[in-house]
């Protein structure tokens, strides 16, 4: 039941960054990450001594074995000293955090795991530090490490290497070509949410005494050493716990200042407590998560690991704490703004030309608060407040703070604080509806229990919490390539045309119907998601065999019954992740196909194919781009045209009908998103022009975002992306919308506006329960950008105005500070439609490139 | 013979040099290569390029601690103008040939589109490996960390010798960003 005691919600008393965190967050934002090389010489240390280096499997246990002897060695960090400033020299940091620890050595580091894709810094290791976009700082003596101690180790034993090596039938040039997928494997299998539940509750001694009891027990050698590895996980977390507690007592020994000495000594206890043992008060069990996040991070890159639902976690020990008088909100505020910092305390590593990509993400460490519980009661407490204040306070690209709302379960005040908060941040929350999410995953196997326990992964994927084993990024499908091979019969422009890439499903100017392109697209759509699938098979081989996860596998449920690491489907709930990229520009083109050519006969297949190739540049293909552009003359999807919404319903029915019969590496099926990341920005870097009328080298419309411009109005564009009916979209989706901002955040017809829209989408649109229970229309996921265009356009020209060193801004899942995104997402995101809060009209006269008048 | 004791000769020549005067020799030794990285890179480039490196690492104990204990055969052929070179590195040494010996395979071959492309993938101007497969100019077979590595002894023979493309063209591209 609901356990909402404050006064006020809003927590506006609260209305500054906490005086403590406040000049730690100033040298957040002022520090460019640090590449930390304790965790890869390490590791490779341990490797190269033990002979790990080879064909040979790697077991469970020396994978523990070699982690426990990093988190014995690596630098206790209590309180970092120095950061690292742009030009290259140090600041002093002069805030004290209430967490000690950090994920690398660094205030803000950037963390190389040789493994997987770390030698791909290798040719920049002299000029990564002074790189034009997103700079990391190497220490020259740092780099002779990785130059001479590490790369050269790895050069035959990355994931990705012993994979080509192994199995010379996966589709290796398909993937280096990138315009078709991208697999996430060769870098991570990350992508899911911990189980902290034990550590917080119990302990990690007792998942250790668990572990070796079991191990004990056990009579298979595999399953014993499985269990060992466990037990050597932990011990190596608890260790790093202790060694912070030293240190912390070794400075509080030379520690001048009383106050300072004083808080040393009280991490001291804290680390020596946890997170070995239960914890026993909100600060330590916040500790417990903290040092657990900390230790994941050795094992695998975070990319989209996520907390989950931290204020259920939490929220017993808050009260707690609350109620007999050793915390209030201003204390609890500031352990979390402190930890909020700490979370963000570290950047992927992102080669120069993945910035062309990738630029400007963080690691997408979702955290999810409200909705209900596992028994469908509204779950939203004191702590989702303070948790949503903090975010807001704190302002950071990570964690990324996702909002879980049931309607007519939670509180409609709670929807308004949800939109309250994004019209203050401008671009957070993102809000999930629980009543479509649910029906998704129960649609998809999990049980009535499991699917109400969501979290969210990463950008927008929800996955049980603690349980399920998503790895919802396993494959990134650009869905354009697939049209593209249907459009050449089985060639593709960017790979030259006249190669054979895809099957040949014959010339589309000879067909006679829609029904027969749908079929050709179908064919390549089929073929290109199973090469995907294919390679995601390779690599979670090679994963299985050298890369086992014991830290993972310890914090999460399954492994300890099953008697399996996560990477042998140790996990309650296993399932990979398919995310596509191009949707709407993809069903745009069909609609456009299927009305202009096919329908209607007014363009010849042959010339919109020539118009394609020649991408709109003479004056009769000028005149049909404008005709295919137009969403008055071309249907589109956002505009509840018919044709459009039938196509993305067939379309989105194609990839989950496909997928859901797709078993990945570790059992259980593939389960479908949309959402985009950069990847629309990209992947339409690279690609041609297609027949919605978008011009080569364009961006991509994000995630399931109508194309921008389509939708004339709100309300359109809601209901068309509402229909698609969600037990296709089991990974999630990403509806990107911006909203003109209004005069104050807490303005409230605003908020009542706000609040109408976002009830209205995830709506049922029924009133019968019976109904209800079939219907498949509301809406699933959306998020904001609140922001003046011309504040945008601005910052895309003077980035170096202090003002926008800060600039939070919602891509496509994620936030990032705008001034980090490549030039093209920038582009998309002030490209965005724009609409207004009061009525929902949109705003959709402009276009890139920016008029003179603009610039 | 005469190229046993020319190595011989330059490995004692390198112990009394640091990098300064190695990088004045070779700017000497090599002023095409030098020209090449300064203007329009020609069909030439490949050659001199690893001819530039083969002599740096004879040249310089530190740029050799690069490929220290390395071994590996490069294949690299440029397809406009069609020029192909192997380059193998065994023992902190460079040799250069125009083509694999018999039944000889490498363990990494690269096939670039044009000179251009050459050019962009593997000397520093924000350009790297990703970029170039990214747009297409280029195919590789075989082991792709082999190329980071080779990226990396490019880079650094172009920085630490300060030729062109290296330190002062980066810096200045570095410092026109900022």
């Amino acid at each position: 039941m609901s356990e909402v005691t404050l006064r006020d919600t809003a927590l506006s008393e609260y209305a500054d960054v906490p005086a403590r965190v406040r000049p730690l967050r100033d040298a957040y934002f002022e520090a460019i990450p640090e590449v930390c090389v304790e965790r890869p010489k390490y590791v490779t240390e341990y490797h190269v001594a033990h002979g790990l280096l080879s064909d040979t499997p790697i077991s469970g246990l020396s994978k523990a074995r070699a982690y426990r002897h990093v988190l014995e060695k690596r630098t206790p960090v209590v309180w970092p000293q120095k950061a690292r400033l742009r030009d290259g020299s140090q600041m002093e940091i002069r805030g004290r955090s209430l967490f000690a620890g950090s994920t690398t050595s660094k205030f803000k580091g950037a963390i190389v795991y040789p493994e997987l894709l770390g030698l791909s810094l290798w040719p920049e290791l002299r000029s990564v530090s002074s790189r034009p976009q997103n700079p990391y700082y190497l220490d020259p003596k740092d780099r002779r490490v990785l130059n001479e101690e590490v790369f050269p180790h790895w050069m035959d034993y990355s994931v990705l290497e012993i994979t080509r090596r192994r199995e010379p039938t996966a589709p290796y040039d398909l993937l280096q070509q990138i315009v078709f997928f991208l697999a996430s494997k060769p870098n991570c299998m990350s992508h899911t949410i911990p189980s902290f539940s034990r550590a917080v509750h119990e302990g990690l001694r007792a998942v250790i005494d668990d572990a070796q009891s079991r191990a004990e027990a056990a009579t298979d050698g595999d399953r014993r050493d499985f269990y060992r590895s466990l037990a050597e996980a932990m011990e190596g977390v608890v260790a790093y716990s202790r060694r912070l507690a030293a240190e912390a007592d070794r400075l509080a020994g030379g520690e001048r200042d009383e106050q300072a000495r004083q808080e040393l000594r009280t991490l001291a206890e804290i680390h020596r407590a946890v997170p070995e043992r239960a914890a026993r008060t909100f600060r330590e069990a916040l500790t417990t998560v903290w040092m657990c996040w900390t230790a994941i991070h050795q094992e695998n890159p975070n990319v989209g690991l996520s907390l989950g639902r931290l204020d259920q976690l939490l929220y017993g020990h808050y009260r707690r704490d609350i109620d007999e008088g050793r915390l209030d909100v201003a204390g609890a505020l500031e352990l979390l703004c402190c930890l909020w910092l700490k979370i963000g305390d570290h950047v992927p590593l992102i080669p120069e030309t993945g910035e062309r990509l990738f630029g400007g993400t963080g690691s997408n460490q979702a955290i999810t608060i409200g909705g209900v519980d596992r028994d469908g009661n509204d779950s939203v407490n004191d702590l989702t407040y303070v948790m949503l204040r903090a975010t807001e306070l704190m302002m950071l690209r990570d964690p990324n703070l996702n909002a879980r709302y049931m309607s007519c379960v939670n509180s409609p005040e709670y929807l308004r604080r949800l939109c309250q908060a994004n019209l203050r941040t401008g671009a957070t929350p993102a809000l999930h509806n629980d009543r479509a999410v649910i029906r998704a995953l129960t649609t998809k196997g999990d049980s009535l229990e499991q699917a109400r326990d969501y979290g969210i992964v990463g950008c927008v994927e929800p996955g049980s919490n603690g349980r399920h084993y998503a790895h919802s990024a396993a494959v990134l499908i650009n869905l354009v390539s697939a049209l593209e091979l249907a459009l050449f019969n089985g060639e593709h422009r960017h790979t030259g045309l006249g190669n054979e890439i895809g099957p040949r499903t014959g010339d589309p100017a000879s067909f006679a119907s829609v029904e027969q392109f749908r079929d050709a697209l179908e064919v390549q759509i089929r073929w290109l998601a199973g090469q995907a699938v294919q390679m995601n098979a390779c690599l979670g081989r090679t994963h299985q065999s050298h890369y086992p996860t014991p830290i993972l596998s310890s914090l999460f449920e399954g492994p300890m019954d099953k008697g399996n690491d996560l990477v042998h489907a140790g996990a309650t709930i296993n399932s990979s992740g398919a995310t596509i990229i191009g949707f709407a520009d993809v069903v745009d083109s069909l609609s456009a196909i299927e009305r202009l050519v096919f329908r209607d006969r007014d363009v010849p297949f042959d010339t919109l194919r020539q118009a394609l190739v020649g991408n709109f540049s003479l004056p009769e293909h000028a005149r049909l781009g404008e005709r295919l552009r137009d969403p008055r003359r071309t249907p589109k999807f956002g505009t509840e045209d018919p044709i459009a919404d039938a196509n993305a319903q067939w379309l989105a029915g194609v990839l989950d009908g496909f997928f859901s019969q797709q078993v990945g590496p570790r059992g259980g099926c593939y389960r479908v998103g949309y959402w985009t990341m950069t990847n629309h920005a990209g992947f339409g870097l690279l690609m041609p022009a297609m027949p919605n009328g978008r011009r080569k080298g364009e961006n991509f419309a994000s995630g399931m975002t109508p194309v921008s411009g389509a939708a004339r109005s709100l309300p359109e564009a809601l209901n068309s992306v509402a229909r698609v009916p969600k037990r296709n979209l089991p990974s999630g989706l990403a509806l990107n919308i911006k909203f003109t901002p209004v005069g104050s955040a807490d303005d409230e017809a605003a908020l009542d506006d706000f609040a109408a829209w976002v009830e209205g989408y995830f709506a049922p649109h029924t009133s019968d329960p019976a109904a209800d229970a079939q219907d498949d229309s509301c809406g699933m996921e959306i998020q904001f950008n609140i922001i003046d265009r011309a504040e945008l356009i601005d910052a895309l020209h003077h980035p170096d105005k202090p003002e926008y060193a800060e600039l939070l801004v919602r891509v496509s899942g994620y936030t990032a500070y705008f001034k980090d995104l490549t030039p093209e997402m920038k582009q998309e995101i002030i490209e965005r439609a724009e609409y207004n809060l009061a009525g929902g009209a949109g705003r959709l006269d402009w276009r890139f490139p920016l008029s003179s008048e603009e610039e | 013979m005469v190229a046993t004791l020319r190595r011989l000769l330059l490995n004692v020549v390198s112990y009394l040099l640091w990098d300064g005067p190695v990088a004045r020799l070779l700017r000497r030794v090599c002023p095409a290569l030098a020209k090449e990285l300064e203007g329009e890179a020609s069909g030439e480039f490949l050659g001199l390029l690893l001819g530039g490196m083969g002599l740096a690492l004879d040249l310089s104990r530190s740029y050799r601690r690069n490929v220290r204990g390395f071994s590996a055969v490069y294949a690299i052929r440029v397809l406009d103008p069609e020029v192909g070179r192997v380059a193998r590195f065994d023992k902190g040494r460079l040799r250069v040939a125009e083509a694999l010996g018999p039944g000889e395979q490498a363990t990494v071959t690269v096939t670039f589109n044009d000179t251009r492309a050459l050019v962009d993938f593997l000397v520093a101007g924000g350009s790297d490996i990703l970029g170039v497969l990214l747009e297409n100019k280029v195919r590789v077979e075989g082991n792709l960390n082999y190329l980071y590595r080779f990226g990396f002894l490019v880079r650094d023979l172009t920085r630490r010798f300060d030729l062109p493309g290296g330190t002062a063209a980066a810096s200045r591209v570095s410092a026109s960003a900022t």
